[in-house]
């Protein structure tokens, strides 16, 4: 059963566009034609032609290259910050479920606070007292994110807690493990792994934003929101500086979308109607 | 002139399977038929299929003639014209099928037909006298109210207002009264009788429940399987020659004559003076006022009141579930090992989750144990309730009602309870499914010495299960008294309603 969820979920378009994504990448520094770093004024703002099949930016270095190697920096800081938050969600939203009590209320009001301010203000905070970085991305992004995905969770479990059939198992017997196992995590994984999809995306091109700004990777060092910025003073001349990393993001950020929406449909839409009831047959 | 509502070879069928096959009838004007069959014999479908309301997957076929009139020919827009006023329906659930946003007068001028600005006060007087014919006082007050501000049996009452507002020819009732208490059911059941010859109108009434027709319908039809099976006069439907079905059903309509049964002297379970108050306000109406009440070793007491009289929040004291607000349950009679108590709820497809394999499910009574153990006391309790171990491996959605039911009370007996509180276990059962979870509750009464609490709404399930009864009334224990004594000479007057309502239908099982 999970192995037949799990491959209708992955033998997908978005799965494999996806995983060329990563791969394509992770191989940057053994595929792309260029140094991505590697200047030549004399070949500055070209469209694509063969010797440069993407163009070059203001400084001739080559777009095909540095689109590549750009996905390393923030594919990884949006999949570490999802990741982060997908765990520390889930077991703050757990925690609160199961506790009740002032431990809720103090995780509500937090998690309010949090949800009031925009991500990208607080990122900004954090950017300017620490300074630009790897790490600091991480933090910056991770300690916002987390919230959505503790909401989802903390409601989820809250209702599965209440539930008739989880008040039969507790009465016979029943441990907080056995119930949290075979009761709330298979109920909560669904959507909350949905959400984690859509979220990577959302995290994607915020973290784009916090480079575009100037605030994300320093360089030499670029990614596709670094890219954007350096390319957009030149958009009329040489409008190819542009397009590639935008469409680097966007095709990223889509087929994440689409993958979570494909999740929710896998794990949520048919699971539901398998268990609908039956009309009695015998007593 | 009588009319007729006749259907022809009616047959409904989703894809290959045939759900009713050639289903062939008249209903006339004046008379009462009761179609009898258990949950999932398709007789919901055959009103669905006369009145042109199938789901869109399931196809119907043959023909349904009103007054000569083919209704299965006609479009929607035609049928508008007789679906409420020249048929009208009832429902189970009238709450459910009722708009919530809309007053009883809204509805019942809808129903008349009388749309537009000036026309309700034209029609005040129609809609008082209807809800007067159907015993709502005051009509003026009742009439602007919403579905929910209604009590179940108030609902009904206002439901039959509605299906009769058109003045309709036919009437379909499918399960009106099987939500209702045994006191509300009498009433509705008379109600809808002397309306139904009041006013010469044909009705056809279907149930799961033999009990509940038997002194009202003129005639019965017997669905099972999706076929017509049996059909007669209804006095001779207790007659022993009739179809196996037929015998099925009634069967789970008698009640059974029983010895008094031998119980221990000591108490397993008591409730001192407990009661609950789930408002903090001390002035708040108590849920239970304080109760004292003890339960013996091998006895069956029936708790038995209408909804919000405190029966179940007396059962959810006794389980452990909550604590009384004052008073106290006393579990430890045998020195200091508390009494285990196991509760079977009403409902079979909630108290399984629908995610897992029964067999997950039932592993929670035994986690703790050894896998082998656990493999061997679940084989075993499987074994008690008369259940095939395959069971195990399918999901909740999958079994029956009643199947679901059995496995509930081996769960609960993978605990080795020594109580088993039954809060209308068997109530969402059909009367055959559920006579068949009472004999297995007194069977394991008998062999394990179980002590039973059976709470119900349905004084019949009371009758045929209990060795003592309690009657609770607005929050308050009101009589306890053993069984028999209880039927002969019940001193509140709730409890003498009770035994009335059974009284009509123990009458006309004797007279047949």
């Amino acid at each position: 059963m999970a192995k037949k969820t799990a491959s209708r979920i992955l033998l997908s378009a978005p799965a494999f566009i996806l995983l060329a994504v990563v791969i394509v990448t992770i191989a940057a520094p053994l595929i792309s034609p260029y140094d991505p770093d590697a200047q030549s004024l004399a070949d500055r703002l070209q469209g694509p032609n063969l010797v440069h099949l993407l163009g070059t930016d203001a400084l001739g270095r080559d777009t095909l290259s540095r689109v590549l190697h750009g996905g390393q920096f923030s594919l990884s800081v949006a999949l570490i910050t999802t990741l982060f938050s997908l765990l520390v969600g889930t077991i703050l939203g757990l925690l609160s479920a199961l506790r009740g009590g002032w431990l809720d209320e103090i995780f509500l009001r937090v998690n309010d606070l949090l949800l009031a301010l925009p991500e990208i203000v607080i990122a900004l905070l954090i950017i300017a007292v620490m300074g630009p970085g790897f790490f600091t991305m991480v933090l910056s992004v991770g300690v916002v994110a987390w919230t959505p995905t503790a909401r989802l969770v903390r409601s989820m479990a809250a209702q599965v807690l209440s539930t008739h059939h989880v008040e039969a198992s507790k009465h016979v017997g029943a441990s907080r493990w056995f119930i949290l196992r075979h009761h709330v995590l298979p109920f909560v994984a669904g959507p909350v792994l949905a959400q984690a999809a859509l979220r990577f995306g959302l995290l994607l091109v915020l973290l784009g934003s916090l480079s575009y700004l100037g605030i994300g990777v320093q360089p030499p060092q670029s990614d596709w929101g670094s890219m954007l910025a350096e390319a957009q003073p030149h958009a009329i001349r040489s409008p190819w500086g542009l397009i590639a990393p935008g469409a680097a993001i966007f095709l990223v950020s889509f087929c994440v979308t689409l993958l979570g929406n494909r999740i929710t449909h896998v794990l949520g839409g048919d699971d539901v109607l398998d268990s609908e009831p039956k009309a009695e047959i015998h007593g | 002139m009588a009319k007729e509502l006749e259907f022809i070879d009616l047959s409904v069928s989703s894809g290959q399977k045939l759900l009713l096959s050639k289903a062939r009838g008249t209903l006339r004007s004046g008379e009462l038929v009761a179609v009898v069959g258990r949950s999932g014999s398709g007789k919901t479908l055959l009103t669905k299929a006369i009145m042109g309301l199938l789901p869109e997957q399931l196809q119907a076929e043959g023909q349904v003639l009103l007054d000569g009139q083919r209704l299965d020919q006609l479009g929607d827009k035609a049928m508008d014209q007789v679906r409420g006023r020249r048929i009208s329906m009832l429902f189970q659930q009238p709450k459910r099928v009722m708009n919530q946003r809309m007053t009883i007068r809204a509805h019942l001028l809808e129903a008349m037909g009388a749309h537009g600005w000036g026309k309700a006060r034209q029609h005040e007087h129609q809609v008082l006298a209807l809800l007067e014919e159907v015993g709502l006082f005051p009509a003026a007050q009742i009439a602007g109210k919403r579905p929910d501000q209604l009590s179940g049996g108030m609902a009904q009452r206002a439901m039959l207002a509605i299906a009769l507002a058109a003045d309709p020819e036919f009437i379909l009732a499918d399960e009106p009264t099987s939500s209702l208490d045994s006191i509300l059911k009498a009433e509705v059941l008379q109600l809808l009788r002397r309306k139904q010859q009041e006013r010469g109108v044909g009705v056809l009434f279907i149930t799961h429940d033999i009990a509940s027709i038997q002194h009202i319908a003129d005639r019965v039809v017997v669905v099972s399987d999706g076929q017509i099976v049996d059909q007669c006069p209804t006095a001779q439907i207790f007659s022993k020659d009739r179809h196996a079905k037929t015998r099925e059903l009634v069967d789970a309509a008698l009640p059974a004559l029983r010895e008094p049964r031998t119980r221990s002297s000591g108490c397993l379970l008591e409730a001192v003076e407990a009661s609950k108050n789930y408002t903090r306000r001390a002035r708040g109406q108590a849920a239970l006022k304080p109760t004292s009440l003890c339960l013996h070793g091998g006895q069956v007491l029936g708790v038995v009141g209408r909804s919000g009289s405190g029966k179940s929040t007396f059962a959810r004291l006794l389980a452990g579930l909550e604590q009384p607000t004052t008073g106290h349950i006393i579990t430890k009679h045998n020195g200091d090992v508390a009494t285990r108590v196991q509760v079977i709820a009403q409902e079979p497809y909630s108290s399984f989750d629908p995610r897992l394999a029964i067999r997950t499910s039932m592993s929670a009574a035994v986690h703790r144990l050894p896998v082998e153990q656990a493999r061997e006391r679940m084989t075993q309790a499987m074994t008690q309730v008369g259940l095939p171990e395959e069971l195990l491996e399918r999901r909740p959605g999958q079994c029956s009602g009643g199947q679901l039911q059995r496995l509930a009370i081996a769960r609960a007996l993978l605990t080795n309870p020594q109580v088993l509180i039954c809060d209308e276990s068997t109530s969402a059962l059909d009367s055959v499914a559920q006579r068949h979870i009472l004999d297995l509750l007194l069977e394991l009464r008998d062999r394990m010495g179980l002590s039973l609490v059976v709470i119900s709404h349905d004084m019949d399930v009371i009758r045929y299960a209990s060795d003592d009864v309690a009657v609770f009334y607005e929050g308050e224990l009101v009589e306890h008294r053993p069984l028999n004594d209880f039927l002969a000479h019940a001193e509140h007057q709730h409890s003498k309603d009770l035994v009335a309502a059974l009284d009509i239908t123990a009458a006309a099982t004797a007279a047949s």
